[in-house]
């Protein structure tokens, strides 16, 4: 598998955009896409 | 998830948790839930899309997940809210440095439970060439 992550953002806890690909910029992730925040 | 935090630093990665709920849901839940964990949110799913993540009734109301979250339940998880989409299904990824991803599990039920062990696993050989 060699897709990188996609050219989008998501929002931090004070609500600024952050670019998916920055999260990983210097450093591997292990990332958990959770069903709900519930 | 929040129990493996010292296995997966110690694979080399940090764990970023990413939900679909409005952010002052994904602010409590950091709070409440993943204390010291970074928390990021996409109400859009735009992100959930991209990466083939799966959005079902059936995955979220079958048998199979009303068993998980009963045995959730009785291991003293109890679902009060749903604060993001109701059917969203997650998923696991392991990224290396630069945005590569290694691994990806999608998950076809709310009782799937993400296997940490074979995602750190695809960054063995990162960690090894960092040494």
């Amino acid at each position: 598998m060699a897709a990188g992550l996609p050219e989008l953002t998501v929002l931090d806890t004070e609500g600024r955009e952050i670019k998916l690909r920055e999260l990983a910029a210097d450093r591997a992730l292990i990332l958990a896409y959770i069903r709900h925040f519930g | 998830m929040r129990g493996r935090r010292e296995d997966i630093k110690a694979g080399g990665a940090d764990l970023v948790f990413v939900g679909n709920g409005a952010v002052h849901f994904a602010k409590h839940f950091q709070e409440r839930e993943v204390p010291g964990f970074e928390v990021y949110t996409d109400p859009s799913r735009e992100s959930y899309r991209a990466l083939g993540l799966k959005r079902s009734l059936l995955g979220t109301l079958g048998p199979q997940s009303l068993l998980a979250g009963m045995r959730a339940t009785r291991a003293g998880h109890v679902q009060t809210s749903v604060e993001g989409d109701a059917f969203q299904l997650g998923g696991l990824f392991a990224v290396a440095r630069g945005g590569e991803i290694r691994y990806a599990e999608i998950h076809s039920s709310a009782g799937d439970r993400p296997k940490v062990d074979a995602a750190l696993a695809s960054l063995r050989s990162d960690v090894r060439q960092s040494r």
